[in-house]
């Protein structure tokens, strides 16, 4: 058997030493070339056969094809291979065939990561073992060895995931909300919520969707699943959560819901949650200075997620940062809560002369070159009992590798500004 | 994609039926009931039956448009009809704009159609707006200052307009739909004890001041004790239901309603309807109610949101609980406390305002399909967990394709 690896990145990896391991011949395509992916292939297996930049013939004797998350599932290359007969997969698809644990999926537009952390935590609080993966950082596919029946495995499902997977049975399915993003790679948005839909659709009568009854779309999808329907607002009494915004709530009301369906007791439940002090760049407290509360965000990365944010403080004197690279977003439910929520914005980055003419009904908006001057400013304007908020509602690309180096550098450069 | 999935949608066709066949029965005893009534005061006998088809009209076309909307569309409009309800409550005690009957100012003259009862259309307003309130400080429902002060104040709000319109019975209702939200939404037991026991006192002094009532009061404890006089209407109730027997004297064949019975085609029609139908006339009807409840508090249980919880429960409660004190007033259960019987008793906002909550119920019932976990649920699911596990057939996995 002859496996193609599609795109080299960090689940490439995996894919091939998991794929090499159970003995498979493996080859791995990426469109880049061997001088950009030099950290990559050095955690390849040395056996696997390297086919970078353009190769027309790598598909000759490839009897299976899978694909990284990043690669389109309409691609020339995954087509080609359809043409012709080969068997499409994904990482997560090879995952989900394989993992004998019981398997919980998290997905939705926003707030993903920080309910698959907290559900995470939640069912940890029990007797059985947890294993945390998905998009949330490192690939589960290499951990595949430690899982026996026992273990809940908790997945971060992204659109792209749930795309590449053939039959995605999950015991328990979670749709947070579905708001119109990355509809350049779907395209339509029935396309999008089609998608969305897979985390409960293939579930059986004993499997359970949990869903969130107060976005409409996701209420829509309730008689896509033959599963046992739980609306998770109407979980009671409310979790313990610690983290501010109401989107934070539904996240734990959705990790609480779980926890019933796992059969643990409330009091567990609520101390798991009371003691969740939340996902790294994602409405992150980097510290309180001079009555100053300072929050990286650097997860926001369109402007629905970027309204949330701004929404998480009422009643205090909100400075935005916020700007970054990308184009095609709806901007105007992000600029009517930015001119009801916030003080100040100050404005960075590609899309920073757009947001500025959006915005120009703001008292103040501010343009900066750079994220230091961005703190300088923040510091400046920012006032006793309030809140500086590094929100971008952009993607990171222009002036950072990611969101996670762009928060990194925000909460370096805070920490600097008040070291003195 | 989602206005094609809620098309799949089925509506709650027992619910709908169980209404279809209230109001239907109802009509024909309110047709019944008031034929000597209307006759003698307005020359036509079916003056309240055509009054009360016409209300009823309405009410199935309310019913119809809002069991098709989605009721998350009433969210917004919620402060608005409370204060627009609140307006009204207040615009009826204006003595040439309101309208007295028996010595209570409730109605506006309503041309054609009648009278308009605000109050009625105030059970709606107010369901929506709490259900809409407490959905928005759940997450401090415990809060004694928060949440329970405001919420005790604003229902006090509303007591006290419809005590100045001297309706007890709308009153108590009125407390049933706002305790019932409260109660979906988590709130402390604690409080609603505090609450309901400080206006049941509110209610004893209101009844020690108001001669009427306490005479009625007299008048529950032995009816027969003063038969002509203010114990009239309750013997009167009794006669009719004992002279019903099991299976009744026949539909129009009453002797109550020909002047004996007062109110006969309005809070007492429960009477002529046992009087008519008999035993087991009364037995369907309670039945009718009870199927009610349990298709309303099923659509509570099932609805995706808390919003949609607080809602259906008061608008089933509304309507139960109401139902309830009306039959316990007839049988003398319970002392006079003049509520009508919904879908039956004669009254046009009030059978509107009931069929347009109807439709409210029929939109929430249709949008969810799921099973909570949530507490009201509690017990169904340790049952289900006892029978078995919900996670063991997921954990063994039979039919996951690998």
């Amino acid at each position: 058997m002859t496996a193609l690896v599609v795109g080299a990145a960090r689940s490439g990896i995996a894919l091939a030493i998991h794929l090499t391991a159970s003995g498979e011949s493996v080859r791995v395509v990426d469109r880049k070339h061997a001088a950009e992916l030099r950290n990559e292939l050095a955690q390849m297996p040395p056996d696997v056969d390297l086919r970078l930049g353009n190769d027309a013939g790598v598909l000759e004797g490839v009897d299976v094809v899978y694909a990284s998350p990043g690669v389109p599932w309409d691609s020339q290359l995954l087509n080609d291979a359809r043409a012709r007969g080969i068997p499409v997969s994904s990482e997560i698809d090879l995952f989900l065939k394989l993992c004998p644990g019981t398997v919980v999926g998290i997905t939705g537009t926003n707030g993903k990561t920080t309910t698959t952390a907290l559900t995470g935590e939640v069912l940890a609080a029990g007797d059985r073992p947890v294993i945390v993966g998905g998009n949330i950082g490192d690939t589960v596919l290499d951990r595949l060895d430690e899982i026996t029946p026992d273990h809940w495995v908790v997945l971060e499902l992204s659109t792209f995931q749930l795309e590449s997977v053939e039959r995605t049975r999950l015991h328990v399915g979670v749709i947070l909300n579905i708001t119109p993003d990355h509809l350049d790679r779907h395209g339509t948005f029935e396309r999008y919520v089609d998608l969305k839909a897979r985390a409960i659709e293939f579930a059986g009568p004993e499997d359970y969707a949990v869903l969130n009854g107060r976005d409409e779309v996701v209420r829509g999808l309730a008689e896509r699943t033959r599963g046992q329907v739980v609306w998770f607002d109407q979980h009671q009494p409310l979790p313990p959560i610690a983290l501010p915004g109401a989107h934070n709530m539904d996240n734990a009301l959705a990790a609480a819901a779980v926890g019933r369906i796992a059969g643990l007791p409330d009091d567990t439940i609520n101390q798991a949650i009371r003691s969740f002090k939340g996902v790294e760049h994602r409405l992150e407290l980097v510290g309180e200075w001079t009555g100053v509360r300072w929050y990286n965000d650097s997860k926001a990365t369109n402007p629905d997620a970027g309204r949330v944010a701004v929404n998480s403080f009422p009643g205090a004197p909100v400075v935005l940062i916020a700007g970054g690279y990308g184009s095609g977003f709806e901007l105007s439910a992000w600029v009517s809560d930015v001119l009801a929520k916030t003080e100040a914005v100050i404005l960075l980055g590609a899309s920073a002369e757009l947001l500025q003419a959006a915005l120009r009904h703001h008292p103040k908006v501010l343009r900066v070159a750079s994220l230091e001057e961005a703190v300088e400013v923040a510091a400046g304007l920012s006032r006793d009992g309030g809140v500086v908020l590094f929100s971008p509602a952009y993607k990171s690309y222009d002036m950072f590798k990611d969101y996670e180096d762009r928060g990194n550098q925000f909460k370096a450069l805070v920490h600097k500004r008040f070291a003195a | 994609m989602s206005t094609r999935a809620r098309e799949g949608k089925q509506p709650d066709r027992l619910l709908l039926f169980t209404t279809v066949l209230l109001c239907g029965a109802g009509l024909v005893m309110v047709a019944s009931a008031s034929v000597a009534r209307a006759y003698t005061q307005y020359g036509s006998a079916f003056y309240y039956a055509e009054r009360q088809a016409a209300w009823m009209a309405i009410g199935f076309v309310a019913l119809f448009v809002l069991s098709r909307i989605d009721y998350h569309k009433l969210r917004p409009l919620a402060p608005a009809g409370a204060v627009v309800a609140s307006l009204l409550m207040i615009l009826v005690l204006v003595p040439h704009l309101g309208v007295t009957v028996n010595g209570a100012r409730r109605w506006f003259d309503a041309g054609p159609l009648g009278t308009f009862q605000p109050s009625e259309l105030g059970k709606l307003a107010f369901a929506v707006f709490v259900a809409y309130w407490i959905d928005k400080n759940a997450a401090q429902i415990g809060d004694f200052r928060k949440v329970f002060l405001p919420f005790a104040a604003a229902l006090c709000g509303v007591l006290v307009l419809l005590m100045l319109q001297r309706d007890l019975g709308t009153a108590v209702v009125m407390v049933a739909i706002f305790v019932s939200v409260y109660w979906t939404a988590g709130g402390r037991f604690r409080h609603m004890a505090l609450l309901i026991g400080g206006l049941g006192a509110g209610m004893v002094v209101v009844t020690i001041k108001e001669p009427y009532r306490f005479a009625r009061l007299a008048a529950y404890k032995n009816p027969f004790a003063d038969p002509l006089g203010a114990g009239f209407q309750a013997t009167q109730s009794l006669y009719g239901l004992a002279s019903g027997g099991w299976f009744g004297v026949g539909i129009s064949h009453s002797i109550e309603k020909y002047g004996w019975l007062p109110e006969a085609h309005t809070d007492f029609i429960f009477a002529i309807l046992g009087e008519e139908t008999g035993l087991v006339g009364t037995t369907l009807v309670m039945l009718g109610f009870l199927f009610f409840g349990l298709r309303g508090y099923r659509a509570a249980l099932r609805a995706p949101d808390r919003f949609g919880v607080g809602l259906a429960a008061s608008i089933t409660t509304w309507i139960c609980f109401e139902a309830l004190l009306n039959m316990a007033t007839v049988t003398n259960t319970l002392p006079i406390t003049g509520v009508p019987l919904p879908f039956f008793s004669y009254g046009g906002t009030a059978v509107a305002t009931e069929l347009a909550a109807v439709g409210v119920l029929l939109s929430i019932a249709r949008s969810g399909t799921g099973s909570s976990l949530g507490r009201t649920d509690e017990a169904i699911d340790r049952w289900r967990r006892d029978r078995r596990a919900p996670v063991s057939g997921a954990r063994s996995r039979p039919s996951v394709s690998r």
